[in-house]
């Protein structure tokens, strides 16, 4: 039985989160009332000239850096030509020759380890318009989006299954969210991923006649859409047939895709250099300055939790996904100086509580110091965990220094021993049968106490207080063989 | 009155002594264009409001402030391809039928803000692509003396050809120096171009509108001088090198004291096909804009997308713009790949040895010509400035003055060739 190995490459782009558009000072917001963000350069009017917005160059170089790209201090735009009413200028202002940045790669964790993916390049772009499609037969073009700064991000060949695309994908997704260079929301489109998929016999060294896809909307669609075509193309092989070169598209509904376009279709672009723009010269210094922009990177981040903070991979991993996160956690950490306790908190209940609220962090407004605070009450002693957990609800909410709760809501904890041993009388007096169960031998009983003396002090208790005082009183109770009577 | 061969600065004094008023000027020429070109054979949209509208402020302004500039209060035409704000621009195309720009070139808005007066559009051949000198409406105008100076643009070197047609003074600037924003072009080797009766009248215009543009990202960080100031500087010490054909010309340098020498340009005979190429590259991408769907003409026979753009564009792109359109899209195909790079090799190699004649010469002399030749089109590849300068009188039959070409931004040596030139001959300065 021959095996057969797939072979994946991603095209993605991005949009970038400057403020206005790359050629004109448009907004490049994102809005709904069409043909809002425009003017006469975007929409492709005669006599009207291309100015670049560096800010698009810097985002971009910035990407290119957490790739580690090659930054090429000589690059420029090329026209690349065809007809479509999206495209105002019946041409895009791409970079086809000499991209802005070359030859990076990308670590991401599958589950066979880490593995690098190389970048081939990085180029930027213009986005084209949008159609709107009518149901009696009109359409309508939206120039909004047309002239929002792009990069297109593209692989080398390198990934082998839908699972390391897909991991691939969303690890790219949170480092360029790390560099703020974009907010990659792919449901509103800005950020698309195009695959390029070939199969070839295990073993052989040449590649495959590969199809491309478009239309990939989400993570799921593009590992969908990765198992789906590779298995149609193993089955043509199988079957004796050829694959075709084409574009296909997407079906998410139907989970196939189907045709858009095959070999002969393929226009060419007569791509040539863009004769109304200067190239892009960049200087060391230039690349220097940005470089120093850049947070350090959800690798790097969790390399340093797990090196010096011993964390577990999972909690290292899910921390450093976030930029928000980690410098959460890490300032955090810096309060409280415990990086265990805090992974513990900021993974979980942190995490948990956005979750409730749909929030995101930055929205959420939390102090880390406060976290770090609460932090080491319970490390000190001066909290059990449960009545944490409660005030860090409170603390959420209100924004206030755990401190300041407290002593709103009363004393910290019960660390007076007559106080407590009263409530333990009472506890092993009501629970006759468990006691019973003890003495004869269930020792799992005593953490059933404990939670029942957690309850009685509404999670005020000391528990290491209370723990000895139980301890002493079943002790007791043991050697006098002597059960507390009802009453 | 007499006003038709009077220059930029004979005008200007009059306005300044109030011997006329900016408004009565500005009725005269519009008089006159209304008598003279009844059909809009010339001027194909006059922008007689906004002309008026100018004249007037200008003349409160003039009480206020004195004269600001040498354009203020100065008639003037615009080729139709220089957008024009809420005013009619169709470059000569019915592709742009009824096009009307929501924005002025920036020419136009440094000739509105120094209180020039245009007075309508002129003219042209379908984008400028045709360099028949009859189609130039800006030379033209400026001949009949409808305006003190007209804009139009260099395609194929029809700032040169028209301006020795017309017998009157033609400038194509240094690449950079004059911003192209607005500028209806098919490809970059177009530039906007100044004509005028006189050389002086030249650099005047090119002192005011000339200086970089934060909307042309090609156009130069230059400090632009008062070129004025180079007129009468004469040509003592110049050197000059002529090509064959203006010996004689080259005696009048030589008599007020220049250095001339006889030189010859090697690559002289690749400069059309090359021209050719790059520009018919260009013109099929810039002209890719036109396809019906958002301004000018849109045919009504389309029934699917790609009808609406093979028609469109078939009913109204003329023969000029389909054949470079047809031959620039062979030319930029993957098969044809070739050729491009070729030329553009080439445009460098002739960019060159332009740049290295310059080196031993301040000046380049050629003969003036009413039509096509290769020459016309060396400023346009080397992003040089060209200047031709009519012969002050036509004495002798069939000879139409001279080009002369400079180094990038040394126009000042062009006006101080060319007016000299001019007055030697007996022209009028
Ligand atoms: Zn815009």
């Amino acid at each position: 039985m021959k095996e057969f190995e797939t072979i994946i490459g991603l095209e993605i782009h991005v949009e970038l989160a400057t403020s206005t558009k790359l050629f004109c000072s448009c907004s490049a917001r994102f809005t709904r009332e069409p043909n809002r963000n425009c003017c006469p350069l975007c929409m492709g009017m005669p006599g009207t000239l291309p100015v670049l917005n560096r800010k698009a160059v810097e985002y971009a170089v910035r990407v290119g850096l957490a790739l580690s790209c090659r930054i090429e201090r000589f690059s420029r735009f090329d026209r690349k030509n065809y007809f479509y009413p999206d495209l105002p200028k019946g041409y895009q202002i791409t970079q086809y020759e000499y991209p802005l940045c070359k030859e990076g790669y990308f670590d991401i964790d599958t589950p066979q380890g880490i593995k690098r993916i190389g970048i081939a390049e990085i180029h930027l772009e213009e986005d084209a318009g949008k159609l709107i499609h009518l149901e009696d037969g009109f359409s309508l073009i939206d120039y909004n989006r047309a002239g929002i700064p792009l990069i297109e991000i593209v692989t080398e060949p390198d990934l082998r299954s839908a699972e390391e695309a897909k991991i691939f994908s969303e690890d790219l997704r949170n480092l360029i969210m790390y560099t703020r260079a974009s907010d990659c929301k792919m449901q509103e489109g800005s950020m698309r991923v195009d695959v390029n998929l070939s199969v070839r016999e295990k073993g052989t060294p040449d590649f495959g006649t590969r199809t491309e896809i478009k239309n990939l909307n989400s993570f799921r669609s593009v590992a969908r859409a990765i198992q789906y075509e590779s298995e149609r193309q193993i089955r043509l092989l199988k079957s004796g047939k050829n694959v075709l070169q084409e574009t296909r598209r997407w079906d998410e509904a139907k989970g196939e895709s189907v045709p858009m376009r095959n070999k002969e279709d393929i226009s060419d672009y007569r791509y040539f250099k863009e004769p109304d723009l200067p190239a892009i010269i960049l200087s060391l210094e230039e690349i220097e300055s940005v470089r120093k922009t850049l947070p350090s990177l959800p690798r790097e981040r969790m390399e340093r939790y797990r090196r010096e903070w011993n964390l577990p991979w999972n909690d290292a991993k899910l921390i450093a996904s976030s930029r928000a996160l980690a410098d959460f956690y890490e300032k955090t950490v810096q309060y409280c100086r415990l990086p265990k306790e805090a992974s513990h908190w900021v993974t979980g209940e942190v995490l948990k509580k956005l979750n409730e609220k749909k929030l995101v962090l930055e929205e959420s407004d939390m102090d880390p110091k406060f976290l770090g605070k609460l932090i080491l009450l319970v490390k000190e002693e001066r909290l059990t965990g449960s009545v944490a957990k409660k005030i860090f609800d409170i603390m959420f909410d209100t924004k206030e220094d755990p401190e300041k709760i407290i002593a709103s809501y009363g004393r910290i904890t019960v660390k007076d021993a007559g106080q407590l041993d009263q409530v333990i009388e009472k506890v092993l007096k009501e629970n006759p049968k468990a006691v019973a169960d003890y003495l004869g031998g269930k020792k799992k009983t005593f953490g059933y106490f404990m939670g029942e003396i957690m309850k009685e002090t509404n999670g005020r208790a000391d528990t290491a207080l209370a723990k000895k005082i139980l301890e002493k009183r079943l002790a007791f109770l043991y050697n006098n063989n002597n059960p507390i009577k009802e009453g | 009155m007499t006003l038709s061969n009077m220059s930029v600065k004979q005008i200007g004094d009059k306005l300044k002594k109030k011997e006329i008023s900016a408004v009565e000027l500005t009725k005269v020429y519009l008089g006159r264009i209304k008598k003279e070109d009844p059909k809009k054979e010339c001027f194909v949209t006059l922008w007689e409001a906004k002309a008026l509208r100018q004249a007037g402020t200008f003349q409160k302004k003039q009480d206020k402030n004195g004269l600001l500039s040498f354009l203020a209060g100065i008639p003037c035409g615009l080729q139709d391809h220089i957008c024009t704000e809420n005013l009619s621009t169709e470059a000569g195309s019915v592709i742009l039928k009824n096009f009307i720009p929501p924005y002025n070139a920036t020419v136009v808005e440094k000739i509105l803000d120094r209180l020039g007066i245009p007075l309508g559009k002129l003219r042209m051949s379908e984008f400028g692509m045709n360099p028949d000198p009859i189609q130039c409406g800006a030379a033209q105008s400026v001949s009949k003396g409808w305006t003190v100076y007209s804009l139009g643009s260099d395609v194929f070197g029809s700032v040169s050809i028209a301006s020795v047609f017309w017998n009157i003074a033609g400038l194509r600037p240094t690449h950079g120096l004059v911003s192209r924003y607005g500028l209806i072009a098919s490809s970059s080797l177009d530039q906007i171009g100044i004509f005028a009766n006189r050389v002086e009248d030249c650099a005047a215009v090119l002192s005011e509108i000339a200086g970089q543009d934060p909307r042309d990202p090609l156009s130069a960080s230059f400090t632009v001088p008062d070129y004025t100031t180079y007129l009468r500087k004469g040509v003592r010490g110049l050197k000059i090198g002529f090509l064959a054909g203006a010996e004689d010309d080259a005696k009048v340098f030589e008599k007020q004291g220049a250095e001339v020498k006889e030189v010859t340009l090697s690559l002289l005979s690749y400069i059309r096909p090359i021209y050719d190429i790059l520009f018919s590259a260009e013109a099929s991408s810039a002209l890719g804009r036109y396809d019906g769907i958002k301004y000018g003409y849109r045919s009504s026979h389309g029934n699917n997308l790609s009808e609406l753009y093979t028609r469109s564009r078939g009913e109204a792109f003329g023969s000029e713009a389909k054949k470079y359109v047809l031959a620039g899209t062979h030319i930029l195909s993957s098969e044809q790949r070739e050729i491009y790079n070729k030329a553009l090799k080439g445009r460098y190699l002739i960019a060159k040895e332009s740049e290295d004649l310059f080196t031993h010469f301040d000046v380049l002399l050629m003969k003036g010509n009413p039509k096509e030749d290769d020459l016309c089109l060396l400023p346009a590849l080397t992003g040089m400035p060209a200047l031709t300068v009519p012969k002050g009188s036509r004495s002798e039959n069939g000879f139409y003055g001279i080009r002369l070409m400079a180094n990038r931004f040394q126009e000042g040596l062009l006006f101080q060739a060319g007016h000299l030139y001019r007055s030697e001959t007996g022209g009028a300065t």
